[in-house]
């Protein structure tokens, strides 16, 4: 009988480690096709920005799925695949080798040189001193031979290995420039970063709580299927040192995603200028990772962004208030157009 | 009589069982491995399995009319996909009580066997950190994370097969008739600063009747005295769940464990 037993549970216990595949159904092939299939799939179904988006996805999957088959290289599949998402012209669309060795970012404006801003040549041009605070993400310091102050932050992120509090460190340089007649606060080259960090900074700089944005989250599969509305909101914080006076912030068309909040935040104070250029145009949030059978990365955003009347800034940006662009030839020549514009507004009286 | 009287009144009513003359009591716990899969679309489309921990602590009381059962599981694996930058930390918690009525006692090859059925009521969470390895780090990155929270009211049947006295094989199957499933929105939720994003987890979600949320637990165990009061036990358990919402989720262990039980 305990032979019959024993027979009994090595045939239950065989039985059903051996059929994964019907109970989870087939592992997905490791196939070119398969690889672009789910990748095209998981954006049909999550990606948000569709709806500003004029691109026909199906006929994009139809496109690129042809040109490859099971002989296909990774390399070739590489590159079919990014441009397949290079459709999309979105910098928060991502892709990433299983190595970590190449990287591709859907936007065109991510393909061209940062060469309109030298931080530098503020430094030496402009600046008298200079003191870096916020884990080196902040810096700051005095227009030479001015009462204008002037920050940099060079993004919204957070350092690796570090949290959010670097962005406190906010305090220390509104409260030294406390006595200016106006500052400059300089995001070009920021590719963003965080939503907190950005509103604990702003909310030096504003003087009533601010809704600048709406965003909706995707809550099916179809390209429309969107939640109510989440109200973006900066606000005040008590306590804080507060600079409410002459405010220009420079921004230029490498100035993305989180920095656009903290631009458009600006674009709902009476007492500031945007001047620059405009901004990038990445407009998805709340990022989303999809895990592909060659061990590749996409990251996408899943809520659509857009002002409280329903406009949305993706792939356009935010128009400067005062249009100055630097060329690299500026640069070169020692000269940055976007900084002459901001002082300019700033000591005009 | 106040709420309190009837509560006294309904605990005698539940204790008193467990300690006839003829009843037989176990309690005791076990660990082993388990064999986890998962397929969960909503957090990937890749299949991740392996070998972990599983472990669990029981109650059992077999009274001549019926028996309780009170059981508290707990599970871990780190499991792993066919690309090898892709990783999934999981666990997997539980507790069950079930209580079931001796509905037949034949006999089988001069042994006694006990036929019961009846029901359980049992809530189970089970949470999956999907990573992906990121060099600039060089560590692993959050890719997504999913989880189910599961409670409900099974319908339960088990078959004993009694060898000697203290010895048994028996077997026991569970599935869900009602439940209330949790499960994570759409899309994510954040809060901006991606610590705490997605995964502000709701205790409680969509009710679901059988076969919605189908699940299948079954367990088989042998147990043996070892010495004086104590018995040794070996389990193994089959666990399948498929779930739809927000997109599917299918998962199956197959655990297997040792355990010591006190035995009065």
């Amino acid at each position: 009988m305990k032979k019959l037993l024993s027979a009994s549970l090595i045939a239950v216990v065989l039985t059903i480690c051996g059929c994964e595949k019907m109970l989870l159904g087939p592992e997905p092939d490791n196939t070119p096709q398969n690889n672009l299939d789910i990748l095209w799939k998981t954006l049909d179904e999550n990606y948000a920005l569709f709806p500003v988006k004029t691109v026909n996805w199906d006929s994009v999957h139809q496109f690129y799925r042809a040109k490859l088959n099971n002989s296909t290289s990774e390399t070739d599949s590489w590159n079919v695949t990014c441009n397949m998402l290079s459709n999309l012209d979105d910098g928060h669309v991502h892709l990433v080798n299983a190595d970590n060795t190449q990287a591709y970012n859907s936007s065109r404006i991510a393909l061209r040189k940062p060469d309109d801003f030298s931080l530098d040549l503020v430094k030496s041009k402009y600046l008298s001193s200079v003191k870096i605070i916020g884990a080196g993400q902040i810096l700051y310091g005095k227009v030479t031979n001015t009462n204008i102050g002037y920050i940099y932050i060079s993004s919204f992120g957070n350092p690796l290995g570090s949290g959010s509090n670097w962005a406190n460190d906010i305090d220390i340089a509104v409260q030294e420039l406390s006595a200016c007649d106006g500052l400059i606060i300089d995001i070009r080259n920021n590719g963003g970063g965080l939503v907190v960090t950005l509103r604990t900074i702003v909310a030096d700089f504003i003087d009533h709580d601010i809704n600048y944005f709406d965003q909706r989250a995707k809550t099916g599969p179809g390209h429309n299927e969107f939640g109510p509305p989440i109200h973006l909101l900066a606000g005040r914080s008590s306590g804080r040192p507060s600079f409410t006076k002459k405010l220009a912030l420079l921004t230029n068309r490498f100035s993305g995603s989180a920095s656009e909040h903290f631009t458009q935040i600006f674009k709902n104070l009476s007492y500031a200028k945007q001047i620059g250029d405009t901004t990038f145009g990445a407009f998805g949030d709340i990022i989303n990772t999809i895990e592909l059978p060659f061990g590749w990365t996409c990251t996408y955003p899943c809520r659509l962004t857009t002002t409280p009347e329903g406009k949305c800034f993706e792939g356009i940006g935010i128009v400067p208030d005062i249009l100055a662009e630097n060329t690299k030839n500026d640069i070169s020549a020692g000269r940055d157009i976007a900084m002459n514009a901001a002082l300019a507004y700033l000591t005009w009286k | 009589m106040n709420p309190k009287q009837v509560l006294s009144k309904l605990s005698l009513l539940f204790f008193i069982p467990l300690f006839y003359m003829n009843a037989q009591n176990y309690v005791g716990g076990g660990f082993g491995g388990s064999d986890f899969h998962i397929l969960d679309e909503h957090a990937s489309q890749l299949i991740f399995g392996s070998i972990g921990i599983a472990s669990g602590i029981q109650f059992i009381h077999k009274g001549e009319m019926g028996l309780h059962n009170v059981e508290i599981s707990y599970y871990n694996n780190y499991l792993s996909s066919p690309s090898s930058n892709f990783n999934t930390e999981s666990w997997r918690a539980g507790i069950r009580y079930t209580y079931m009525l001796l509905a037949a006692n034949p006999e089988l090859f001069g042994k006694t066997c006990g036929v019961y059925f009846g029901g359980s009521v049992g809530t189970f969470f089970s949470r999956q950190d999907y990573y992906y390895y990121y060099k600039p780090a060089e560590a692993n990155a959050v890719a997504d994370v999913s989880w189910i929270w599961s409670h409900s009211v099974d319908i339960s049947a088990e078959f004993d097969y009694n060898i000697a006295e203290r010895e048994y094989v028996s077997g026991q199957i569970d599935m869900p008739l009602l439940s209330n499933i949790s499960r994570p929105e759409y899309s994510s939720s954040g809060d901006y600063n991606y610590s705490e994003n997605t995964w502000k987890i709701k205790m409680f979600g969509t009710t679901e009747l059988f076969p919605n949320n189908f699940s299948l637990d079954f367990h088989l165990n042998y147990q043996r005295p070892l010495y004086w009061n104590f018995n040794i036990q070996f389990s193994y358990e089959f666990y399948y769940s498929f779930y739809n919402k927000p997109s599917d989720i299918r998962m199956y262990a197959n655990n297997f464990c040792g355990g010591l039980f006190y035995c009065f």
